[in-house]
């Protein structure tokens, strides 16, 4: 499994590379527009992620706006939807209503920091990346 | 011969007629001396031709009538003259004549002989006479002449036409229509015979009331006999009746003056009463009667005013007019004044000088009068000395009448005001509202109560409170406003209004702070639970594993204060919201009560669910705050219980088609509650006692909030607790019941993207299933949704830029669709567009809504593509997000140059080789993180100078720095370190890895 994450915030980042590796090959990004580069480049060189971890607030290109350009490149590119990676947004805030919003525009899930890693789990294998 | 006889004829020659004798050749061979005379002759013109001497012709036509002198040779026989033939004389005149012209024939014609005549004197009798007999004729009077029998024998015009035909022949009193008895025509004739004449007047036979005044003449010759009766008449008729008249008309004069409700009186120049009525007996109060002198009548007052005023009239001989006196009613116990008006003027009365006077009692219109003016002057102190203010304006807003309050309350005199316009006193921004409810009020008819602001003299705005009325005077509509000065109230209330607004705005900068807060505490957070997390996954060893995941309980607990400050600045903010959908209960309730069971075992106390399978798997409601609730009282109950037990018992207690109550109920053999305390068990930061706190921990906002997600759910709350024994917490809900298997699946038909994500819509609709349906449609596309229910409401939600698009229905009560469109066109030019969602959508219509300033309609029911399709079509991309999102992607692609980097690499040769020592540095001191910063500084410093394909290489560097791969690493550098001595024409130092 390939996995993206983006995330500003140095232990964070540190903590979701850490504990995600043990799922697969992680890609550490720390704005949006990275996040976008290195998904654009994947998908140029047909490799693609399976999960994409994009935190809400960023820096540049925050979370909302990557996961619209990384949702646009794959229509662009007619992917099958199987083939489409999976995104979890990652937020600080409780903002249930900003979380809705993330699904409006193509987010599978989200997790509120701090981030309890048995939800994710169980959230990561519900969206079929991690077998029980 | 002949001439011989007539020229010694002494008889012919000095007769009275003219003779001319002349022979055959018309020479005269005798003329008279008269006809000399006649002609104007001196001397006998014996020997001249006749036709010089005798020249005839028509008195009128002066045709020459000579030829007659001729005639008589032709004919032989004597002739006469024509009429109205004239001869002329030497002294030239023409002279009427009548004349006889005979030949003298002896044996043979000799000659002629004339005879002539002036007849000027006869001509002018006949004259005379024919006038007189015109006047006759002509006469106004009729005129009938009888002979001696009074057999009619002449009648002129007016008799003719009075006796209606002929009577010439008839017996006068056979005929006449003179009502006459036989005595009385033997009278008439009696007084004929001895006095020659009578004069009578005799009324018409047929018409009674017709009179005539009828003279006879009689007429006798030389002898003394009776030859004609002369009988003339005129009609009296008309002077007859006026004097009927004049005493009818007199009559009644005197029945208006007696019962005229003016006393009228005359008196005489010696004070006599001469005429008197009733009345002003009345008026005056005194016993006046006709015929009493004024002096004889005693003492009263009236009296000797009444007589002063008729002296004045008789001294100055003019009338005095609206002259008012008082005087004390004497013959009344009470001498009550009275007011009387007089008119005293002289008159001439039979002959006689005197005074006529007129009285009215004017007591009751002084009376009157008086009561108006002190009504009105005790109504102005009254609306002169108020506070409140009273204008009367015209439907213009012309001001007709003003207090003088508006002294004290605007510094203007009210004379200064008053003819004004009441525009002219009204703030300029609020001279609309004022034209607005004089509209409304005109309209109405009903009182209105409104505030406006008022400019003083000074210039300064003035609150006025002004109630409103509409009042008709007669046919003029005015309105009426009373004013009262609310200024200070309105301070008093903007004070309010903004300390209000800084508490809601100091609150919502508070609940703005502790989200941030919370986002900046949760982030460290994050990375302590993330780690611990991590840390516990790999560490082997039991005791760093346990203080492991005492930091990692030290944080949750601080989360979980968090949460719940959070929670409470939300509720306190009203940002709190619930979100209700479909879920299985007792699964839910089940899943929240598991972590507690390893709680509740560890202190070796039972935690025991008692769930009535009566309620409904499936309800409606918010499940993560019904989890709140929950957790809280369960987690409290546990928290609080040493020995024994925790139940949650949840039971249906009531139950329609539509909605189930479920009671939920936390009993526990805890310590239980204070009684003292039990009052501050719901309130904010409270615990039942404070030195719990510490022994519990907490924020004490826990059954605050508690209760307050209780309330929003639509239940209530409530405790039983016995302290050291227990204590029973117990809340219903009301949950909705639902049989669908999903709510969702529906959708489906629909595929969710994000075409409208970052647009605004704005659904003005009444109907509730269509607002679902839009709101589903929309949402789906991810649109941000607003709705509204009628036209008015959406101008109140309406603000330029707000929205990105407007559905709007048509038919809505309070304000149409149409309406509201035109209002927003008024507020709005940026066009937004506004789409038209109507059920009779009919031909024509179309334009209809168009012309209206609507963009475009959708039809009721709504056809799902069309839907959107039409949405698409008039939503203007948003710039922002769109160029946001297109800029992304621009700035990737666009980092491909048409140049060649080494010339750049050459330049800045010397700081990209200083750069990457430093990097090379830090990869062999492993110093990840400093390692991170210098390649990031790298990487930008590579994008100023557009050297793409460096920065791609510096950023997979950074990309394996961040994995902390140290062969991924290495590799990547060394690829830098490659491409750049490839590429330029220098060779890189000291950048090899230790």
């Amino acid at each position: 499994m390939r996995i993206l994450i983006a995330e500003d915030d140095y232990v964070s980042r540190k903590f979701l590379y850490k504990f995600l590796s043990t799922f697969g090959e992680c890609d550490v990004t720390v704005d949006g527009m990275e996040a976008i580069e290195v998904f654009l480049s994947a998908l140029e060189g047909g490799s693609y992620y399976d999960l994409i971890c994009l935190d809400i607030m960023m820096p540049e290109v925050d979370g909302i706006k990557a996961l619209k350009t990384i949702r646009l490149l794959e229509e662009e590119r007619n992917l099958p939807k199987e083939k489409r990676c999976k995104i979890i947004m990652t937020t600080a805030l409780n903002d249930p209503e900003g979380i809705f919003k993330t699904y409006e525009l193509g987010s599978e899930a989200y997790a509120v920091k701090p981030i309890d890693t048995v939800k994710l789990v169980e959230v990561m294998t519900k969206l079929g990346l991690i077998e029980e | 011969m002949n001439e011989k006889i007539l020229e010694h004829n002494e008889i012919l020659d000095h007769g009275k007629d003219g003779v001319i004798v002349y022979d055959k050749d018309y020479k005269i061979t005798y003329i008279n001396c008269s006809a000399c005379n006649t002609l104007g002759l001196a001397e006998k013109p014996t020997g001249q031709s006749i036709k010089d001497v005798f020249r005839l012709y028509n008195f009128y036509t002066k045709e020459s009538y000579e030829n007659i002198l001729e005639v008589v040779f032709e004919t032989e026989q004597p002739t006469g003259l024509r009429k109205e033939t004239a001869v002329k004389t030497f002294d030239d005149n023409l002279v009427f004549i009548s004349a006889s012209i005979s030949p003298i024939i002896e044996e043979q014609l000799l000659g002629a002989v004339v005879f002539f005549k002036d007849i000027v004197r006869i001509k002018n009798t006949e004259k005379e006479l024919h006038k007189f007999r015109k006047a006759f004729e002509k006469s106004i009077e009729s005129v009938i002449v009888t002979n001696a029998e009074w057999t009619v024998e002449y009648v002129n015009e007016k008799a003719g036409i009075n006796y209606d035909g002929l009577i010439i022949d008839d017996n006068f009193f056979d005929v006449t229509y003179y009502d006459l008895t036989y005595d009385d025509r033997d009278r008439i004739k009696s007084v004929l015979n001895k006095k020659d004449y009578w004069i009578g007047e005799l009324r018409s036979k047929s018409q009674r009331d017709h009179w005539y005044k009828v003279s006879i003449i009689l007429l006798r010759d030389v002898i003394g006999q009776v030859i004609n009766y002369v009988i003339s008449e005129v009609d009296i008729t008309f002077e007859k009746n006026s004097k009927k008249l004049l005493i009818q008309e007199r009559k009644n004069l005197s029945t208006i003056v007696n019962s005229a409700p003016i006393g009228m009186m005359t008196v005489s120049e010696d004070m006599k009463v001469r005429q008197i009525n009733d009345e002003c007996v009345t008026v005056l109060k005194c016993p006046l009667k006709t015929n009493v002198n004024l002096y004889e009548i005693g003492s009263f007052e009236s009296l000797d005013i009444v007589i002063e005023l008729i002296n004045r009239v008789k001294d100055e001989k003019k009338s005095i007019r609206n002259y008012e006196f008082t005087y004390h009613n004497q013959l009344n116990v009470v001498r009550k004044k009275r007011w009387v008006q007089a008119h005293a003027e002289p008159i001439t009365l039979s002959g006689e000088a005197c005074v006529l006077l007129a009285f009215e009692d004017i007591t009751v219109k002084k009376d009157m009068a008086r009561t108006i003016v002190r009504n009105e002057r005790q109504l102005r102190m009254v609306t002169d000395h108020m506070h409140d203010t009273i204008t009367q304006i015209s439907i213009n807003g012309d001001i007709e009448y003003c207090s003088t309050s508006y002294m004290s309350m605007l510094g203007y005199d009210a004379k200064e005001i008053r003819e004004s316009s009441l525009y002219e006193l009204i703030h300029k921004e609020d001279q609309e509202i004022l034209t607005r409810m004089i509209e409304k009020c005109l309209d109405s008819k009903e009182n209105l109560k409104f505030e406006i602001r008022f400019l003083s003299k000074s210039g300064h705005a003035v609150w006025v409170e002004v109630m409103m009325k509409y009042i008709v005077n007669d046919v003029d509509v005015s309105l009426l406003l009373f004013g009262r000065d609310v200024t200070q109230r309105r301070i008093a209330e903007q004070e309010i209004i903004q300390s209000k607004e800084l508490a809601i705005k100091s609150n919502i900068a508070k609940s703005e702070f502790l989200a941030n807060m919370s986002h900046e505490i949760r982030t460290p957070l994050n990375g302590i639970i993330g780690m611990a997390n991590v840390s516990l996954m790999m560490e082997e060893n039991k005791k760093q594993k346990d203080n492991i995941m005492m930091i990692k309980q030290s944080a949750e607990g601080l989360l979980k204060i968090i949460n719940s400050v959070l929670d409470f600045s939300k509720i306190e903010a009203g940002k709190f919201q619930i979100e209700p959908h479909r879920f299985a209960l007792k699964e839910e309730v089940e899943k929240i009560l598991k972590p507690f069971e390893i709680v509740a075992e560890n202190k070796e106390i039972e935690l025991i669910l008692d769930y009535d399978e009566g309620i409904s798997e499936f309800v409606i409601s918010d499940p993560t705050r019904l989890g709140q609730i929950l957790t809280n009282i369960v987690g409290n109950a546990i928290k609080f219980t040493e020995f024994g037990s925790v139940k949650l018992r949840v039971e249906k207690t009531y139950e329609t088609a539509a909605v189930q109550k479920v009671q939920f109920e936390v009993i526990d053999t805890g310590i239980g509650i204070k009684a003292a305390n039990k009052d501050k068990i719901f309130g904010s930061f409270s615990q039942g006692d404070g030195s719990i706190t510490r022994k519990f921990g907490g924020t004490g906002l826990g059954l605050n909030i508690t209760k307050k997600i209780v309330e929003m759910l639509g239940g209530d709350i409530s405790f039983d607790s016995v302290y050291g024994e227990g204590s029973v917490f117990r809340w219903s809900l009301p949950l909705r019941v639902t049989d669908q298997i999903d709510d969702e699946s529906k959708d489906e038909i629909v595929e969710q993207d994000a075409a409208g994500v970052g647009f605004n819509i704005l659904v003005v609709e009444d109907d509730i299933i269509n607002q679902k349906l839009a709101h589903r449609l929309l949402s789906r596309k991810g649109y941000t949704i607003t709705v509204v229910n009628n036209g008015q409401e959406a101008l109140d939600a309406f603000e330029p830029g707000r929205f990105d698009l407007i559905l709007m229905d048509i038919q809505m009560p309070v304000m149409d669709g149409l309406t509201a469109t035109e209002k927003i066109r008024q507020m709005d030019h940026s066009g937004i567009p506004i789409i038209a969602l109507t059920a009779y959508a009919i031909k024509g219509d179309r334009e209809k809504f168009l012309e209206k300033g609507m963009d475009d309609y959708i039809s009721k029911p709504i056809d799902i593509d069309e839907f959107y399709s039409t949405l698409q079509k008039h939503m203007k991309p948003k710039e922002d997000e769109d160029d946001s999102i297109s800029n992304i992607l621009d700035k990737l692609k666009s980092k491909k140059l048409e140049r060649d980097d080494s010339k750049v690499l050459d330049q800045h040769f010397e700081k990209i080789n200083m750069q990457l020592r430093y990097i090379a540095s830090s990869i062999s001191k492993r110093q990840f993180e400093k390692l991170e910063e210098r390649c990031y500084a790298f990487k930008n410093y590579a994008t100023s100078l557009q050297l793409y394909d460096l920065r791609k290489m510096i950023f997979t560097l950074e990309m394996n720095i961040r994995k902390e791969d140290e062969n991924k690493i290495v590799f990547s550098y060394n690829e830098i370190i490659l491409y750049v001595n490839k590429n330029s024409s220098y060779v890189l130092k000291g950048v090899e890895i230790k």
